[in-house]
């Protein structure tokens, strides 16, 4: 190098907001897909105003709020899940790619990593599913926006986004192939969604059904939102709370630790 | 005493070491990765450290850069235990690894610039230092092209071009030079050879290419199945395997070269392996004695009449003294540190 080669030698900063604040900076910029970013937000979209307008003739209404509502509440928990398990899909491609390792090559330390997809998923999380909430406010009635919603929604969409984020990361160290990445990200997206209050109340399922919507978070999440903004019971909301927070955490220690476990 | 055991000793005296392995050992299971490996590098020093495929370099690496922690023994960059202050230590690190490394869907300029923000390069900075290095790599044609599109040889000159961006201290270089053209790999090595000279930039080098180890190194450590087998700068090395010393011999015709080969041949032990080389009328020897053999081969060439275009005793290449070393360790001769 030139002139700039005597410049005055400079370490990196030690300070480990900063150096969070930069990996999620590169997230952002180089490993989230705007394209895919996009086209993720069609399916909830596509349930809320396809679906929603079709089941509305055989379904009238859930719990007093009509279909297209009750629905459009599940899709923004929906599209918290999806978003959030791109965290999957960005380790993947950085440990495929060398980026992991050069990363911990560098002035970082796993968790600082680690942290920094969990935020990133988070931001985008909240980001896609605020999109999703505000377009489906057009096909909802009797939605209360007060701060009080507004924080419940924002504490469950965090909530949710940590929760998934970490299964996303979770899932992308088990697995061999891109392929296998793929295919169960799909399989776990579905049995989530499905296994949960997103498309109908949980009460209204067989008890066996009922015990697993009953400890899947996403059904927390749907819970959480609409007791929020339509003011609906989930089947008991102060313990889906806890759990909600119990899962999450669980699911970033499990997350950061798979991390620190794996040979590079 | 051994070489290593030498070695050791001469560098622990010096103040401006920056490597220290000692016993540094990685066992995954029963296998041995690495086995009680040591050696130190001083300051602006460059290091090769050479070996087959699979013989430990790249977890020796690992372990420096403290990605892996050893099973075993120990190291110290900078005087810290790479084992306790590893975060310390990379602050200082710019590492290559032997896999490519790369953000897929930036342009080169992007990912230059992201790189820096990294190791928390302001951004004017920056700017200069990443001009100053696609100038310095040949790459500036390529700066806004997508990263993914490159051949490969230019993401490896960017994958090598960024770790000259943050003043590292330390360079670990794994097989940098994988994919590169002649010019860019030549270019790549002076570089290096200004950065630790200039800077005094310590340079911890493996690479496959020996004659590459020999234009750059200082000293050298051969390592093979995870243990070290020999260590010293490229010339001592030479000299202490003096007996891998060859004679030349170009012929006018190729038509005689068997004939030679042949006649060299009956020269009984004076000779001990012959090897000829077509494209260039050339037949060469080892000998225990070179300068005997070259005398006693132009008589008896000229007796039998044969056209000979020149008679040269050479040097052993340090490729040479690694494939008889690697040699006598595959056949369980003796050591070159024992």
């Amino acid at each position: 190098m030139t002139t700039t080669e005597t410049a005055s030698k400079k370490s990196a900063s030690p300070n480990f907001a900063r150096n969070l604040f930069v990996l999620v900076r590169r997230n952002f910029v180089a490993s989230l897909d705007r394209e895919f970013l996009v086209i993720q937000l069609v399916l909830p979209l596509f349930f809320i105003f396809v679906a929603g307008f079709g089941y509305t003739l055989i379904v009238p209404g859930v719990e007093g709020v009509s279909y297209e509502t009750f629905l459009a509440t599940g899709a923004v928990a929906m599209t918290v899940m999806s978003s959030s398990m791109l965290s999957g899909t960005m380790i993947w491609f950085d440990r495929n790619f060398g980026m992991f390792e050069q990363i911990l090559m560098g002035p970082f330390t796993r968790l600082q990593y680690v942290l920094s997809v969990a935020l990133s998923v988070v931001l985008t999380g909240l980001a896609s599913a605020l999109i999703v909430f505000i377009v489906s406010l057009i096909v909802s009635a009797g939605v209360i926006i007060s701060a009080a919603s507004i924080l419940q929604l924002l504490a469950a969409l965090i909530l949710g986004s940590l929760f998934f984020g970490g299964f996303g990361i979770f899932i992308s160290l088990r697995v061999k192939s891109s392929e296998a990445l793929a295919a169960t990200m799909n399989l776990t997206f579905f049995i989530f969604t499905f296994l949960s209050s997103v498309f109908y109340p949980s009460r209204s399922s067989f008890l066996f059904l009922r015990v697993i919507f009953e400890i899947n978070p996403l059904t927390y999440v749907a819970d959480l939102i609409r007791n929020g903004l339509l003011g609906l019971q989930g089947f008991s909301l102060p313990l889906e709370v806890i759990l909600l927070i119990v899962e999450s955490a669980a699911m970033v220690f499990f997350a950061t630790r798979s991390i620190n476990r794996i040979e590079v | 005493m051994t070489i290593l055991e030498e070695n050791a000793g001469e560098h622990s005296l010096s103040t401006s070491e920056v490597i220290r392995a000692e016993s540094l050992t990685k066992a995954y299971g029963e296998f041995l990765a690495v086995d009680k490996a040591s050696f130190t590098v001083s300051e602006g020093e460059i290091f090769g450290f050479l070996g087959l495929n699979g013989a430990g370099k790249t977890t020796t690496i690992k372990m420096l850069a403290s990605l892996i922690a050893p099973t075993s023994g120990g190291a110290k960059i900078f005087g810290l235990d790479v084992s306790k202050h590893g975060l310390e230590i990379r602050r200082k690190l710019g590492v290559v690894q032997q896999q490519e490394s790369y953000d897929r869907n930036l342009t080169m300029i992007s990912s230059l610039r992201l790189y820096a923000a990294l190791w928390g390069i302001p951004r004017d900075e920056a700017e200069k230092r990443i001009d100053s290095l696609l100038q310095r790599f040949q790459l500036q044609e390529m700066r806004n092209k997508k990263i993914r599109w490159l051949s490969f040889g230019q993401r490896r000159r960017l994958q090598v071009a960024r770790e000259f961006m943050h003043d590292a201290s330390l360079l670990i270089l794994d097989e940098p030079t994988v994919g590169m053209d002649i010019l860019a790999r030549r270019a790549f090595l002076d570089y290096c050879k200004e950065c630790a000279k200039r800077d005094r930039i310590t340079i911890f080098y493996t690479t496959h290419i020996i004659s590459e180890a020999e234009y750059l190194c200082d000293r050298v450590a051969l390592i093979h199945k995870g243990k070290i087998i020999a260590l010293d700068t490229p010339k001592e090395l030479k000299q202490r395997y003096a007996d891998v010393k060859s004679v030349s011999v170009v012929l006018r015709s190729k038509g005689d070269l068997v004939r030679v080969n042949a006649l060299a041949q009956s020269m009984g032990s004076l000779v001990q392996r012959t090897e000829i080389v077509e494209e260039s009328n050339e037949l060469r020897l080892v000998s225990q004695n070179p300068y005997k053999l070259a005398y006693d081969l132009s008589s008896l060439l000229s007796q039998e009449q044969v056209e000979v275009e020149s008679t040269s005793v050479r040097e052993p290449s340090l490729e040479q003294v690694m494939v008889r070393l690697l040699g006598e360790d595959a056949a369980g001769g003796k050591r070159a540190v024992q």
